[in-house]
């Protein structure tokens, strides 16, 4: 709550006109008494959905190959109930609305069955290639997320900023896990992936239902309905794959698909114990970074000795995977994500979370002139870092110079340009550009700014390593036939360049707008203190 | 919602302003024309020019490939069939002298060397039955057919050994290495490459490419642009009367010399880390081949 609740005539007849302040507290169903856990059940839920999402990817992608979409939806959301049950346990009240429990049935039909079918139904045995495959059944789910969140939060531009940070280092991730990199997003399998998205949505949709379950206090009830539901959702889609007998005893008892059901529960539970801590960011977070995870695979295998050539390119992947810790920092480490309850009247209502009021109350005064200059100054230059970023997004930023053998025994060779939007340096500068102006127009606490304004700082220092990053090395007008033996003796595709000016300028605006904002928080924050 | 149409309004401003700068159809510089080899190996002709076309059109061009006998290696293959068939006639005399002219201008030429160190020796040599081949030589044409004219169709089956045009260049891609174990030779038209298994840790695998190009000023080009592409740690050294350009790119190190129109290509890649330790790996390999 933002406001300090008049008690001192409750009951008493009203003292002032107007709605009494308590109203909307009375209104709003009571909270049932499952323990949140608080920061602490928030970082274990965080570090359970990484790892477990993390091996429900790759078991995944191991495990379609020899079972069925339908089977694969099954184990999912078996895997999921389990979760549920694990996690918050079987209600001990009933519901007491419909929309306590039917709507999350619903979303769960969605988010645990059919999002888990309609990705294995868009796989195909080695395609979409695995990187293609984790952005957008993992990677862009969390970043959905993360949007949604932003959407209800006070700092909405920099959570949002921070969110597509993420996104862009994650996407950094995956086209260094080799050179040349099979990342190529929406060009060879627009709509497997697109479909994937749409899963995604299902998902958000699910985690959002829970979210605002968990704040009502009917987590328990609402995620034991939505888990029910995906069984329900499960068993309809076995059904019709019977039907058509597309569906097998042994897609659901091979090693993989088992694993993949057990690695689905753990990530379920992971999602509950965030949500009971009414932190679904931490979901977000831990989605978005998943390739950060899977890439840790690597100091495994450097642990237990080569196993032939590394295909890494560790620099920019190194730099990729800080920058998207330090986004995960910015928009998700500090204040709180607020969720506006369909019940609760407007977004800012009072039912902010205690971030939020902690928020409010240690911000910075705005203080004198200096410090609403310098503010002012921090957005006209975020402003412009974002408007360059635009520009670079649009400009020839790398050169890609392909030199292959077709099937006809004619040598191709082709130079042509990259766009920065098909290169990761001037998506993480938008990115870096969005969350400086966030800073520069929201209020937050010393501390907070003092902490997103240094991992800022960093990201921009560490964009450099990996903003020459190609993300798109197939394209629509190379013949496939060469595109095919990419990195074989037959064909070979390098890049070329470094960053434009116009990213290099979106950054040091974006560093700059940063730096200032810190000023004037600064400024104001010692005026505050009297000093 | 209205931070929702916000974002909305943002990203779908975001994609209007790069789909209109970049919506036009993309341009791609793509190397076309034709390459005229000769059957010893050398490129006669490079009729190949870059062109500027738009991306829906690049699997229209390429560059395709002629093999022919030019009138001096058919000189040549006449002056060592003629060799082959005194040999055969026992008119060791006249074989002498034929396989002399043969190797006064091509000291590689088939088996003339033995042939006329045998006959030195005072013994018959046996008579080269794949002369008629060599000597008549024969035309190709890789655009569109498939035939690739007497060049060798890839393989990375460790026994081939690449025949055609290319042979000339299998000298760059010794069987043996000390340090390293060969692995099969990949050829193509107008190059060739082969892989080894390097024993050290340091590294885990050696690559040498080796491509002819039309002169040696295109020769000069292409190395000036190989080394370009491992732009960290460049240093150079001359070897064998050769100059080296080397560099790193991540974990890979590689060096580049010329000798006439060819480039040869020498690159190792590190176990792990930064292949800046593995340059003077590269040059002792380069000071081994040659040798």
């Amino acid at each position: 709550m933002t406001s300090v609740p008049d008690v001192t005539r409750e009951g008493k007849g009203r003292a002032r006109p107007g709605p009494s302040s308590s109203a909307p507290a009375r209104s709003r169903p009571q909270p049932q008494s499952i323990p949140a856990g608080g920061w602490t059940g928030a970082a274990l839920g965080f570090l359970v959905v990484l790892v477990a999402t993390a091996a429900s990817s790759v078991l995944g992608t191991q495990a379609h190959q020899h079972s069925s979409p339908a089977a694969m939806a099954v184990l999912a959301a078996a895997g999921a109930f389990v979760g549920v049950l694990m996690s918050v346990g079987l209600p001990r009240v009933a519901a007491s609305t419909p929309a306590e429990w039917l709507l999350p049935a619903i979303a769960g039909v969605g988010g645990f069955a059919v999002a888990p079918w309609l990705v294995m139904a868009h796989r195909y045995t080695d395609a979409p290639p695995g990187t293609e495959v984790l952005f957008f059944s993992v990677v862009s789910w969390g970043g959905m997320l993360a949007v949604a969140l932003a959407v209800t939060s006070r700092q909405w531009l920099s959570r949002a900023g921070g969110a597509l940070l993420a996104l862009a280092a994650a996407a950094a991730v995956l086209g260094n896990w080799e050179r040349p990199s099979s990342f190529s997003p929406l060009v060879r399998y627009a709509r497997e992936e697109l479909y994937m998205l749409l899963a995604g949505a299902l998902w958000v949709a699910l985690v959002l239902a829970l979210a605002w379950a968990a704040r009502r206090g009917s987590l328990r009830v609402s995620a034991v309905a939505a888990a029910l539901g995906g069984l329900a959702g499960a068993g309809l889609l076995a059904g019709v794959a019977l039907s058509r007998q597309a569906i097998a005893v042994a897609d659901l008892t091979g090693p993989g698909a088992i694993g993949y059901g057990i690695a689905v529960c753990f990530s379920v539970a992971g999602t509950m114990m965030a949500l009971r801590a009414q932190r679904p960011e931490a979901v977000a977070a831990a989605y978005v970074l998943v390739p950060i995870g899977v890439s840790l695979i690597a100091i495994v295998e450097w642990a237990v000795g080569p196993l032939g050539p590394q295909p890494m390119v560790l620099e920019p992947m190194i730099a990729g995977g800080v920058i998207g810790v330090l986004a995960a920092g910015i928009a998700w480490g500090t204040g709180r994500h607020r969720l506006t309850l369909p019940s609760a009247g407007p977004a800012d209502g009072g039912s902010a979370a205690a971030g939020s009021v902690m928020a409010s109350a240690s911000a910075p005064a705005r203080g004198s002139r200096a410090t609403v200059a310098l503010r002012a100054l921090a957005t006209v230059v975020a402003l412009g870092s974002v408007a360059v970023a635009v520009v670079a997004l649009t400009r020839p930023t790398m050169t890609g110079a392909v030199n292959g053998l077709r099937t006809d025994g004619t040598q191709l060779r082709a130079v042509f340009d990259l766009y920065g939007y098909e290169v990761a340096g001037p998506w993480l500068a938008l990115a870096l550009g969005l969350v400086a102006l966030g800073m520069a127009i929201e209020r937050s606490a010393i501390r907070d700014l003092w902490l997103r304004a240094l991992a800022g700082l960093a990201a921009a220092g560490a964009w450099w390593t990996a903003a020459a990053t190609p993300l798109r090395t197939l394209t629509s007008f190379i013949p496939s036939d060469v595109q095919v033996d990419y990195g074989s003796e037959f064909s070979r595709i390098d890049f070329s360049g470094d960053p434009t000016v116009w990213a290099i300028a979106a950054v040091a605006g974006a560093a700059g707008a940063i730096a200032l904002t810190l000023a004037g928080g600064l400024m104001a924050g010692s005026r505050s203190d009297g000093t | 919602m209205r931070r929702t149409l916000t974002l909305l309004m943002v990203a779908v401003l975001m994609v209007t302003a790069v789909s209109l700068t970049t919506g036009c159809e993309r341009k791609v510089t793509v190397l076309t024309g034709e390459i005229v080899l000769c059957t010893a190996g050398e490129i006669i002709e490079d009729n190949t020019e870059e062109v500027e076309v738009p991306a829906s059109q690049v699997s229209e061009y390429g560059v395709t490939t002629r093999v022919i006998t030019c009138d001096e290696h058919g000189d040549l293959a006449a002056a060592y069939a003629a060799a082959q068939k005194a040999i055969a006639e026992g008119d060791l005399v006249t074989a002498r002298e034929r396989l002399r002219t043969v190797l006064d201008r091509d000291p590689t030429y088939g088996n003339a060397a033995d042939q006329l160190a045998e006959i030195d020796a005072g013994r018959r040599p046996a008579v080269d039955s794949g002369s008629a081949d060599a000597g008549t030589g024969g035309t190709g044409d890789t655009g569109g057919s498939g035939d690739t004219g007497g060049g060798t169709v890839p393989s990375d089956d460790p026994g081939d050994t690449p025949q055609g045009p290319v042979v000339s260049l299998v000298k760059w891609v010794p069987d043996t290495i000390e340090g390293y174990v060969a692995q099969g030779i990949l050829a193509d038209l107008a190059s060739l490459s082969r892989q080894y298994i390097p024993l050290a840790d340091s590294a885990d695998q050696l690559m040498i490419e080796v491509q002819q190009h039309v002169n040696a000023e295109a020769a000069v080009a292409a190395q000036t642009a190989i080394a370009g592409q491992y732009p960290d740690s460049t240093t150079s050294r001359t070897i064998g009367g050769k100059t080296v350009m080397a560099g790193v790119k991540g974990g890979f190190a590689a060096g580049v010399f010329i000798d006439g129109p060819i480039t040869v290509t020498v690159e190792l890649h590190a176990t792990s880390g930064s292949g800046s330790a593995l340059i003077d790996a590269v040059f002792d390999v380069v000071t081994k081949i040659t040798r």
